[in-house]
């Protein structure tokens, strides 16, 4: 179920190839399942070669899939540039969780090094999903998303997405930072 | 049934034909409409139809071949991007006079922004200048109320109709109403009547007529009338008319400003043949009008009286660019006479993008710049634009035009008595197929010389991989018959053809020093090169790559030549440390960058 408010503006962000559209299809899916309306944009053609990639997903009775600036609740950044980007369209109460090598500020985490012990640094959307999804104020319950992971991952990646979901999710609770030493 | 799903524009689309019978669909990729016809293949195989599907090889092919369809009693559907329909604008004008039989649906995507395109172009304005009628969808779900519609209209009226969707209703997602799949159970049968499916300039004087006549009557059509959010607005000042994508926009912000019982909003479903008498008796009493539209004004412009319009003509919005809620947000509010608050986003640019790591798009390009530094290089559109970083890339039209313009420009230093620099033209396999082989053949007709390296990638890279009529694949994974390039060549009358392995620099640039010298040769002409290797964008194509270990040796100077001249997204500079690295989570391994470093420093694993 959704855990909070009803309505909610929620922004992804990344490098194309990242994965930013699949964790915004998770998302829609969870929603939806949560018997809430979604509407969301997303970026494709040339930008996707290794641009910058951004998804809006409005939560609620909306009828257009962009977000305002100054508008969004909650922001997913893959990368800490697509942060200075992207910041504008949150709310001056907005959230953010973000992928970065010496978390600090924000709602942070080192997703890429958590992915890369995972063995694929292709999971890296799903630490930092899941480590979202460990905060009480993240309006997505981990167990709704556990299930739609299950039904949109492809049988062969399944094992894969959960485990370095739930190992965002565990880097939520255990407060650990996971500074990368080398960086 | 009342199954809801969370599909894409796109995809919402493609339900919607599924949906309404259609049996004939056909395409060009083209963001960002590409997805629909992928989609059709989806739902025909999920709910086991039998629907001809086809990636044909240009817009004015598919709508060719799915007009057709309709013509013979069928629900047909043609779609593309908004450039697209410039190349099948001929039989777009000429079939607003034939008329069809069955329901003809032209899907045509615009990229106000623009995000992937080369213009902004209005697919409404094309519409009307060809005068069929054209619908604008708001979102997905209500994109796929609108292809009903345009069914029940094409069938009505005879008439092919415009479905305009934009890229923000193409690429949202939406939880959507899913409705049964109808299946027509129709006899293609063709009934002559020459005077209208081959009419001589007389008869067609008098399809003009008749279409007039039509085309008023469908600006009639109750369901698809001018729509008004406040029953009774006689207590209002201020009105606001809107379209497609944007009136969601508007929509959005009057509900934020909770403004929406206070600011009587008009939805303009069918831009074309708008209907005028209505919509000025809706509008007449309000003292302001703003139209809100994307991109073109084309309801404002069909406005008799617009002493108190505001809108794209008078620059209350801007003649250009997308209508995004951040731009909308302000003009609304100052429209409204009230005060908000705006934020500006940041002016730093985002991450460029480039071409994938391992591309071969980008050793070709890197051997072109070595072995001709001081050509002229006319390109085209696709993936391999993105030669425009390595500079290898000097002009970018439309589809197909590199090779006139090589053309073009060869006469043109011939004429000039400014003969001497060579000319390097780069084109993809599909781009090739869709207009190129009509320039070649125009170009060796017209003694051109020049080298085309023809960027063979066997795939239609940029919109997706969508399978060309090279690759002889056809949309539902069959085999279809292949059309091979070489033999396209040798048929356009070019003698010299060379395949190359763009990994292997060397050779390649071996090659392009043979093709001038053809060039410039007493019996010489146009040399073409196939720079053949697949795209690694296709997972199974990637999986057969041999991956060598790459490494970059204490002798990097640090110059980061192999940065700035190569661009891989593999070669990363360390600051701190002065020297370039690899980054092994992006880099496939195809080792081409050994053959950039001007120091050698780059080196494979292993070897000495």
């Amino acid at each position: 179920m959704l855990k909070t408010a009803v309505q909610t503006q929620m922004i992804v962000c990344g490098l194309g190839g990242q994965g930013v559209l699949f964790i915004t299809r998770l998302i829609n899916e969870a929603a939806s399942l949560a018997g809430q309306d979604v509407i969301s944009s997303e970026t494709h053609g040339m930008a996707m070669r290794g641009g910058s990639v951004v998804s809006h997903i409005r939560i609620g009775p909306y009828c257009s899939p962009l977000i305002r600036a100054g508008q969004a609740d909650i922001m997913l950044a893959l990368s800490e540039n697509d942060l200075h980007l992207y910041s504008y369209l949150l709310k001056d109460t907005g959230q953010i969780y973000v992928n970065m090598p010496r978390p600090k500020k924000y709602y942070s985490v080192n997703a890429s090094r958590i992915a890369r012990d995972i063995g694929t640094p292709l999971v890296t959307n799903l630490v930092l999903l899941g480590f979202a999804a460990g905060h009480k104020s993240f309006p997505l319950d981990y167990e709704l998303l556990k299930k739609v992971l299950r039904y949109i991952s492809p049988d062969k990646v399944f094992s894969l997405n959960n485990q370095a979901f739930e190992e965002g999710f565990k880097a939520a609770n255990s407060g650990c930072r996971n500074d990368d030493p080398e960086s | 049934m009342n199954k809801h799903k969370i599909l894409m524009g796109n995809e919402a689309i493609a339900r919607a034909i599924v949906e309404q019978g259609c049996t004939v669909a056909t395409s060009y990729p083209g963001t960002p409409a590409s997805e629909i016809l992928s989609s059709i293949v989806h739902f025909m195989q999920e709910e086991q139809l039998k629907i001809h599907v086809e990636w044909s090889v240009n817009e004015k092919a598919a709508f060719e071949v799915a007009l057709s369809h309709s013509y013979l009693g069928g629900r047909a559907a043609v779609s593309m991007k908004q450039v697209g329909l410039n190349v099948a604008s001929d039989p777009l004008f000429s079939s607003a006079y034939t008329g069809t039989i069955g329901g003809f649906l032209v899907v045509s995507a615009d990229d106000p922004g623009p995000h992937s395109s080369q213009t902004e172009q209005d697919s409404r304005m094309m519409a009307m200048a060809a005068k069929i009628p054209v619908l604008d969808p708001i979102s997905p779900q209500h994109a796929m109320a609108l292809v009903a519609s345009a069914y029940q209209l094409s069938e009505k009226y005879q008439l092919p109709v415009m479905l305009r969707p934009t890229t923000r209703v193409c690429h949202a997602r939406q939880k959507v109403a899913l409705g049964p799949v109808r299946t027509l159970k129709r006899k293609s049968k063709f009934i002559r009547e020459p005077n209208r499916w081959a009419a001589t300039p007389h008869f067609r004087l008098k399809l003009h007529q008749e279409l007039n006549c039509t085309l008023k009557a469908v600006s009639h059509e109750k369901s698809l009338l001018p729509r008004m959010t406040i029953k009774s607005p006689t207590a209002f000042t201020h009105c606001i008319i809107a379209s497609g994508a944007a009136y969601a926009y508007v929509y959005d912000i009057l509900s934020d400003l909770k403004l929406l019982f206070e600011v009587p909003l008009v939805h303009i479903l069918m831009p074309y043949p708008l209907a005028h008498k209505q919509l000025q008796q809706m509008v007449d009493d309000f003292e302001n009008i703003l139209v809100v539209e994307e991109t073109s004004p084309v309801i404002e412009m069909q406005i008799g009286n617009r002493k108190k319009i505001k809108g794209r003509l008078d620059e209350t919005i801007p003649a250009q660019g997308e209508i995004t809620p951040d731009v909308l947000f302000p003009i609304i509010n100052e429209f409204l006479k009230k005060s908000c608050r705006t934020i500006k986003p940041p002016k730093e640019a985002g991450q460029r993008p480039t071409l994938c790591a391992g591309c071969a798009h980008r050793a070709a390009f890197f051997a072109i710049k070595k072995a001709l530094p001081k050509a002229l290089y006319p390109s085209d559109i696709g993936c391999y634009t993105l030669g425009i970083n390595l500079g290898a890339v000097d002009t970018c039209l439309c589809m197909g035009a590199s090779i006139n313009q090589a053309a073009g420009f060869f006469h043109s230093f011939q004429v000039s008595g400014s003969e001497g620099r060579s000319i390097v033209a780069t084109i993809g396999d599909s781009t090739f197929l869709h207009s190129g082989v009509t320039a070649l053949i125009n170009a060796v007709y017209n003694k051109a010389r020049f080298i085309l390296v023809l960027l063979d990638n066997g795939t239609t890279a940029m919109t997706g991989n969508q399978p060309t009529a090279a690759s002889g694949k056809l949309p539902e994974g069959a085999s279809g018959v292949s059309v091979p390039l070489e033999q396209i060549l040798n048929g356009c009358g070019i003698t010299f053809i060379r395949v190359i392995e763009p990994y292997d620099i060397p050779a390649f640039i071996a090659a392009l020093t043979e093709a001038e010298q053809f060039t410039r040769s007493a019996h010489g002409g146009i040399a073409v090169l196939i720079a053949r290797h697949g795209c690694l964008m296709n997972r199974d194509k990637l999986k057969t790559e041999h991956k060598q270990n790459v490494w970059v040796s204490l002798e990097c100077t640090g110059c980061q030549y192999c940065i700035k001249n190569f661009e891989c997204p593999a070669l990363k500079f360390d600051v701190s440390k002065k020297k370039v690295s690899i980054d092994e989570t992006v880099c496939i391994g195809c080792a081409v960058c050994i053959h950039v470093c001007p120091v050698n420093a780059i080196k494979i694993k292993g070897l000495t």
